[in-house]
């Protein structure tokens, strides 16, 4: 017989074949069981004292659609044992300082505040702006593809901003 | 032939950032990069924006802060009337003469 969860990852969950690790993963996405940690390797304890029975049983359904109790008895005593966390998640990395901090000292070392102001203030703005909502969607390789993005953008508006402070010389230069 | 040596110049990249800010009202200047389809590139945006604001084409504000924003804030542009005027101007003069290339829609 085939049971399904309402809710949570789209699996059936046959009799002969559950797999303990796919069955904790849906259990928590139905919110049958505290969701337990993601990271990687870490090891936490599923006991029958967590599980929801009501919940658990009014997200099961058969093959035909129809809610079961089936299995309930079964799937609680399945889930119940020791389990690592997640081997797909990867760790978020740390946040202990903004990205490129160096960004805005290099700036105001070379750049007069004005231009600061104006050119690389927005820089920063921006990259903070990315970086926050890639940190939030938990993308982990778009957060370290966007500090190298940025440092190459903020080296691009360096030499723009003085190729056009050069422009500026020549122009007053010719004048003169 | 009509005289278009008083019209102040305007670059090609300075006209679309002109033309999505005319068009959008106020935008942050990622929109801007993301509205141009590669037209405009973000790293010189920026040196751009100065130096247009600095003609008097635009200006620009910092963005209001909702309590507990975390970040340094970002700035939104708009176009001056002045900024206005000229680019209607160029717009004008572009399509008049095969001197000055044309337009190309950047939406």
């Amino acid at each position: 017989m085939t049971i399904r969860f309402l809710r949570g990852p789209s699996q059936d969950l046959r009799r002969s074949t559950i797999d303990n690790t796919k069955l904790i993963e849906a259990l928590q996405q139905a919110e049958v069981i505290p969701l337990g940690p993601a990271t990687r390797g870490t090891r936490y304890r599923v006991d029958s004292s967590m599980i929801d029975n009501e919940k658990l049983i009014s997200h099961l359904v058969d093959a035909d659609g129809r809610r079961t109790e089936l299995l309930a008895q079964e799937i609680r005593e399945s889930a119940q044992g020791v389990y690592h966390g997640k081997q797909s998640a990867a760790p978020m990395p740390t946040i202990t300082h903004p990205p490129n901090g160096w960004m805005r000292v290099a700036a105001e070392f070379i750049f007069t505040k004005k231009t600061v102001r104006g050119v690389f203030e927005p820089l920063i703005a921006d990259q903070a702006y990315e970086w926050s909502e890639a940190v939030a969607e938990g993308r982990v390789w778009k957060v370290r593809w966007l500090t190298i993005k940025y440092a190459a953008l903020f080296g691009v508006g360096a030499l723009a901003q003085a190729l056009s402070a050069l422009k500026v010389i020549a122009a007053v230069w010719k004048s003169g | 032939m009509a005289d278009f040596s008083n019209i102040p110049r305007l670059s090609a990249k300075e006209a679309a950032i002109l033309e999505l800010l005319i068009a959008r009202h106020e935008m942050y200047g990622l929109e801007v990069v993301r509205a141009s389809n590669g037209h405009v590139k973000q790293g010189t945006l920026y040196v751009t924006l100065n130096r247009m604001s600095e003609k008097g084409y635009v200006e620009s504000r910092q963005e209001e802060r909702s309590p507990g924003a975390i970040g340094p804030p970002r700035r939104l542009y708009r176009a001056t009337g002045y900024g206005v005027m000229v680019f209607e101007a160029w717009a004008d003069m572009a399509a008049r003469t095969s001197l000055f290339p044309s337009m190309e829609p950047t939406r």
